[in-house]
């Protein structure tokens, strides 16, 4: 009992210690964003504010580029999402479905794509998106983004479809689907739930995403490119910068709320 | 309702031939049961008649028509699974006419349809119900509902009770028998079950390493079994096997020290030498066990007493071999107690000692 109960102590705190590792930044920027400027600049900082304002927030909704970045990103978003399903939902399905050759090297494939340092091909991809006439496009960071989101795509999805067992769409063609018709009427319904996981977490990761969006576009930034260029080149406010910062890290909270439970099938863990 | 007809089917995995070269008449409305251990290419065989499996040779015929090259849903079959494989995203009466809605049955037939196939399975008040809801019993209902409202031409069923209890089980095999009399539907049936296969088999067809061995009805199956295989996979106890050496020119065999008489139709056989080995197989209720010597019984010694309730198992020892025989449950064994055994002549089977089959092939139909 003793055991157990340290054990069970021990976890807790480091639990706690993670928590807080990602938390307590999220915390202090959020109470940022309720602050005053004068509070902000003014030494020492109160921590809390007093009283808490909408000012700086609003000061950063109102400031150039903001809202139209903001489209830019949700765009970029969309494309992406249909991109990685389009392509991702059909690997995933094969290869929870098929043994064919070089399975196992596709599988692989997929991960060494994450090793690969993307800093190494931000020249090489600059210079093929302004030879190809993508650069500064919405539709070229999208490509790049589904790049970075397919492999978590395919994972997700060949989980998923790991789950919905083939002996479903079986006994749908033995009642007179073709394979087409069963995957349709039986597959794809039961999935759905799933698949839209996978969704969700290819537009937070797109969302997010501001390495490949700040290099690859000069005038249609995304968000985090017009942050990021604010920030390191523009010397922007520092209630720009924590408004800004909470702004995105909200919707990524809540969305990875929603769908903590899908994001543990990745592990083929799922929490009920 | 229609024939079944597999003509020389073959299927391999890889390197692996899950059914050699098999082929079976299924007559009209017949229950056919394909028996086997695990591995032996019974549900391969099955899901080859559904057009699942991809064929590297062969036919299969349903009703007089080759449907080899035919998908699953236009071969006139329907199939209940091990796993039922009902739809979790539907309601049962979604379930259960999904196959009607394919082929766009027009409403009221696909109601009037439904209602009696949910009344026949009796399971009327569950159709608003999603599977999640029910009880795994109830699931392979709801399972055999929709493959039957199809009216199938044939119905195919894999294992569809190994995944109930026991007691649960035992009510479904009924309930299965019931159901194949009264629709009357040509049945391919696959089990690992020998108990399943003599209680439901119009006929058996036993299978072993993608081939079948023995195709025939129960009662011949179980008393006239074609090879030593065939005998020790079905019955429980499995059925005994003594060596033994052939005597004046085929009319007794010694087994044990002790003289067996034999029927006079083993005397000319093929394999039935003088001085010749074979295996005696005997089933455990084919004895008669006495307390004293007499001729024509074999000395053995009693090592365990199972009373099972209705019958009473002894585990004896014949010579050095293991057998076991069953008795009526009021006679009084203890260990250690001398018993002498005869078998019952008409109940002898002769086997070769090498290759297993029976001396006198048993002749498919044949009365005994």
């Amino acid at each position: 009992m003793m055991a157990r109960a340290a054990r069970t102590a021990i976890l807790a705190t480091i639990g706690t210690l993670i928590a807080a590792w990602v938390l307590f930044p999220i915390l202090l920027i959020s109470l940022a964003a309720f602050s005053s400027r004068a509070q902000l600049y003014s030494w020492p900082r109160a921590i809390v504010p007093t009283p808490p304002t909408l000012d700086t927030i609003l000061f950063f909704l109102r400031a150039q580029g903001v809202w139209q970045s903001t489209l830019n990103s949700l765009i970029v978003a969309l494309f992406t999402i249909v991109l990685a399903v389009a392509i991702g939902a059909p690997a995933g399905y094969a290869l929870s479905r098929f043994r064919f050759p070089g399975r196992e090297g596709f599988r692989l494939g997929i991960l060494a794509t994450k090793m690969f340092p993307a800093t190494v091909l931000a020249i090489p991809l600059a210079v093929a998106y302004i030879r190809w006439g993508l650069y500064d496009n919405l539709l070229g960071v999208a490509i790049v983004h589904t790049a970075l989101a397919l492999p978590f795509a395919i994972v997700i999805t060949t989980s998923v479809f790991v789950g919905v067992p083939m002996e479903l769409e079986e006994a749908a063609m033995t009642l007179g689907c073709t394979r087409l018709q069963a995957f349709l009427r039986v597959a794809l319904p039961i999935a759905l739930p799933g698949l839209a996981a996978a969704a969700i977490f290819t537009f937070v990761l797109s969302w997010n995403e501001v390495f490949a969006a700040a290099i690859l576009t000069l005038h249609n930034r995304t968000l985090p490119a017009l942050l990021i260029n604010a920030v390191a080149f523009a010397g922007a406010p520092l209630d720009y910068r924590f408004a800004g910062g909470f702004f995105m890290i909200v919707p990524a909270l809540i969305i990875i709320f929603i769908i903590r439970r899908y994001l543990m099938t990745l592990w083929g863990v799922t929490i009920r | 309702m229609a024939t079944v007809h597999l003509d020389r089917v073959t299927k391999r995995f890889g390197r692996v031939t899950a059914v050699d070269g098999v082929t079976l008449e299924v007559r009209d409305g017949e229950f056919m049961v394909l028996l086997g251990p695990s591995g032996c290419g019974k549900t391969t065989a099955l899901r080859c008649i559904a057009g699942l499996e991809r064929m590297d040779g062969g036919r299969i015929v349903i009703g007089g028509e080759d449907v080899t090259d035919r998908p699953p849903g236009r071969r006139g079959i329907a199939m209940v699974f091990q796993s039922y494989a009902v739809f979790p995203h539907m309601t049962v009466r979604d379930n259960i006419t999904f196959g009607l809605r394919i082929r766009k049955t027009p409403a009221s037939e696909t109601q009037r349809r439904t209602q009696q196939a949910a009344e026949l399975l009796q399971i009327g008040e569950l159709l608003d119900r999603y599977p999640a809801q029910l009880s795994g019993g109830q699931r392979q209902r709801v399972a055999v509902a929709r493959a039957i409202v199809m009216q199938p031409q044939v119905l195919l069923m894999d294992e569809p009770l190994s995944n109930l209890d026991a007691l649960l089980r035992l009510q479904m095999r009924a309930e299965l028998k019931r159901l194949h009399r009264e629709t009357g539907a040509t049945t391919v049936y696959v089990t690992h079950d020998q108990v399943e296969a003599l209680s439901l088999g119009d006929r058996i067809a036993v299978m072993r390493n993608g081939v079948i061995v023995q195709r025939d009805t129960p009662s011949v199956i179980y008393n006239r079994p074609a090879s030593t295989f065939v005998g020790g996979f079905i019955g429980s106890p499995p059925m005994n096997f003594l060596r033994g050496t052939v005597e004046e020119g085929g009319r007794s065999v010694r087994v044990a020290g002790a003289a067996l008489g034999l029927e006079e139709r083993w005397a000319g056989a093929e394999g039935i030498t003088a001085g010749g080995e074979v295996v005696v197989g005997v089933r455990p209720e084919a004895f008669e066990v006495m307390a004293e010597p007499c001729p024509g019984a074999l000395p053995a010694v009693v090592v365990v007493v199972e009373p099972l309730g209705g019958t009473t198992l002894l585990t004896v020892n014949v010579g050095g071999e293991t057998a076991k025989v069953s008795v009526a449950p009021d006679t009084d064994h203890d260990s250690g107690q001398r018993v002498w055994l005869r078998p019952l002549p008409d109940r002898m089977r002769l086997m070769e000692p090498v290759s297993g089959r029976a001396v006198i092939p048993t002749e498919e139909g044949a009365s005994r």
